[in-house]
């Protein structure tokens, strides 16, 4: 059945290109309602297998481990970097906006659509984007590893995948924005 | 819809609780109007309009009596479901609640005591556990006074039917008012701490034998009351006229010193959450993976100042009332008293600091193999042998409080202290909690003068104990966990 698949997928597309546009507006909401319960099932995402690509569809749930300063980027937007890590893994984490004073470390948080790609230069971060969305989900019971750090990985092109990039080594076992506590 | 019942932060997921009550309400509230209708109900349909009356009751306090009235026609159940959804609100969902719904929630709890609702003993204990010490807050002054008022005008009826609910908000309210004395006096405070007073000197002067079911810590909580003059009375009582409690059976103190505090008691000092992410740290966090967690831990509940005196109540549920699994025992997660060694750092002020060492040691000075528990002393043992040589200053520190507690707790039955401490010692040996003494008997570090003392104490022991021979339990198989150093 198709809607088995469709969580996976973006909503808007699956209507407009599959469904009758006036289902579309007559049934909205509840589909609403089912998207969203379907959202919730939603398969988590290692940490340790997201690799960096231009599109908003990393779904995972993290804890918020350290956060950085805050600081305005462009005069009027404020970014904090943060720290975070799951079970497998550790990335920074760019939080935007609001983002920055609703979030604590020690919360765990989930991210849906969220996107793991390149911000200037080579800095690699993990981030909600325009289409993602955080959402804080609880606190402090969450087991997290501080290595290997996502964001602490160089990645090449995959020369037989376009688009797509592979491992080439480990910059650091740590971040090197936020040394490990002991 | 937004929640009526809850504050929500930005960026904070739904609450799956709050959405299945407004969901229900939302679904019934057409049924929610008089005339009711008379149709009998799938068990599906009665757990909905339970959800939808209680949110009813909750977020439309004009009405409360129209939906109250609703409750009671529908009600097949001597009203369990409704005191559990009541129950798992106070457990999930009380810190988070808008004012208004907090007022209806203490109003509806005296309707389910006036009903005699099946599982109003647990409503009233979730509801007491969300009071906090050391808590100088409106909104918490304001709950402690709404409760202590409320036990006091429901005595009558939860004397017969909850006798077991006093006991337990006696034990509260006396801990609550070791916090509440200490501060300088207003108004305000004066008005509650007056009605925490009168309640436990009731309790201890018409229903004593509630008091006794406590146990020992009645009189640890008692000791931090010594100066309240309404409390005076009550300790000449205890410890020269124990006849005056009239209460069949009770003839010395020392039946209360002998008798165990259960693991319920510890429990209700301690806020659900404050439990959850305890018992998270003592389950899931290894052994050099706790420092973020010990920061964020102590940042939510002991950093101010007042709110320190909560780690006594934190190192008596540690050792009295969460037991590890052997298979934890022997994992590399942190150990209790590694978490205990933590906790004692993180207090500043000295009465809060012996305070906790009492609550660490309290059951060695009135060990009995046949009621009392190995767990509850072992972690204070493992601190002391475990600290040797890097934080020696923490074993000389609780070896020294021990022998004071020794001489000093009760001159009067030192005989029966020194009993119990041997009794401790002799169990932590003979089941290999420690394989000897000798780590601290022959510990450079240590003070002679303890060393002497100690091994003065352990021939003693020698000659109590011998006669004792008691087959080595194997429920706990106890290998000696790991000399790692005490991280703090």
């Amino acid at each position: 059945m198709r809607g088995i698949t469709l969580h996976s997928i973006n909503a808007d597309s699956v209507f407009l290109s599959g469904i009758p546009r006036d289902f579309h507006l007559h049934a909205k909401s509840m589909l609403g309602i089912y998207f969203r319960s379907r959202r919730r099932q939603l398969t988590m995402l290692p940490l340790k297998d997201i690799t960096p690509a231009a599109r908003n569809n990393v779904n995972t749930q993290f804890i918020i481990l350290e956060k950085g300063k805050i600081t305005l980027e462009g005069g009027q937007n404020k970014t904090c970097m943060g720290l975070v890590a799951d079970e497998t893994a550790s990335v920074h984490f760019q939080l935007w906006n609001e983002e920055c004073d609703a979030f604590e470390a020690g919360d765990i948080i989930r991210l849906s659509n969220g996107i793991f790609s390149y911000q200037r230069g080579n800095n690699l971060v993990l981030r909600a984007g325009k289409r993602g969305k955080v959402e804080k989900v609880g606190e402090f019971t969450m087991v997290f590893a501080e290595s290997p750090n996502m964001s602490e990985i160089l990645w090449a092109p995959d020369p037989n995948n376009s688009g797509k990039y592979v491992r080439e080594s480990v910059i650091s076992t740590h971040s090197h924005i936020f040394p490990p506590t002991v | 819809m937004a929640s009526r019942l809850i504050y929500k932060a930005t960026h904070e997921a739904d609450n799956p609780f709050d959405v299945s009550l407004t969901e229900s309400f939302q679904l019934l509230e057409s049924q929610l109007r008089p005339p009711f209708p008379l149709t009998i109900l799938t068990q599906p349909e009665y757990s909905n309009l339970n959800r939808a009356i209680l949110y009813g009751i909750l977020c439309e306090p004009h009405l409360a009596e129209v939906h109250i009235k609703h409750l009671h026609g529908i009600i097949t159940d001597g009203y369990s479901l409704f005191t559990a959804l009541l129950t798992r609100l106070v457990d999930e969902l009380y810190s988070k609640l808008v004012e208004n719904v907090k007022i209806q929630l203490l109003g509806v709890t005296s309707i389910m005591i006036r009903v005699s609702a099946i599982g109003i003993d647990s409503l009233l204990v979730a509801l007491l556990r969300q009071t906090r010490g050391g808590d100088f807050s409106k909104a918490n002054l304001w709950l402690c006074s709404e409760l202590v008022t409320l036990f006091s005008i429901k005595w009558e009826s939860l004397l017969e039917e909850q006798p077991l609910v006093l006991s337990s908000a006696m034990y509260v309210f006396l801990r609550l008012l070791a916090d509440h004395c200490r501060v300088s006096s207003n108004s305000n405070l004066d008005t509650l701490k007056q009605k925490e007073i009168e309640f436990c000197i009731r309790v201890f002067k018409e229903q004593f034998h509630l008091c006794l079911k406590i146990g020992r810590d009645l009189i640890r909580l008692l000791q931090d009351l010594v100066h309240v003059p309404e409390f005076q009375e009550i300790w000449k009582d205890l410890l020269l006229f124990p006849g005056n409690f009239k209460t069949l059976g009770f003839s010395d103190i020392s039946q209360l010193y002998q008798s165990r505090t259960s693991s319920r008691y510890f429990l209700l000092r301690l806020t659900p959450e404050m439990e959850t992410y305890l018992r998270f740290l003592l389950t899931q966090v290894k052994l050099g993976s706790q420092t973020r967690y010990q920061i964020w831990f102590g940042k939510k509940f002991l950093n101010v100042q007042e709110k320190e005196s909560v780690v006594i109540d934190i190192v008596r549920f540690i050792c009295c009332a969460h037991h590890p699994s052997n298979k934890t025992i022997l994992s590399n997660v942190i150990p209790r008293w590694a978490v205990i060694g933590w906790l004692l750092t993180c207090c500043s002020k000295n009465h809060v600091q012996a305070n906790v060492k009492l609550a660490l040691l309290y059951d060695f000075l009135f060990f009995h193999e046949e009621v009392d528990n190995i767990m509850n002393i072992e972690p204070a043992m493992l601190l002391m042998i475990n600290s040797v040589p890097k934080y020696v200053d923490m074993t000389q520190n609780l070896l020294e409080f021990l022998f004071l507690l020794v001489d000093h707790y009760d001159v009067e039955r030192k005989d029966l202290i020194v009993r119990g401490v041997l009794s401790a010692l002799d169990v932590l040996e003979r089941k290999g909690v420690v394989q000897s003494f000798d780590a601290l008997t022959s510990c450079d570090l240590l003070s002679s003068v303890l060393k002497e003392r100690l091994v003065k104490l352990l021939l003693s022991k020698n000659v109590v104990c011998k006669k004792v021979i008691l087959p080595a339990t194997p429920e706990l198989a106890y290998t000696a966990p790991s000399r790692a150093s005490c991280e703090v």
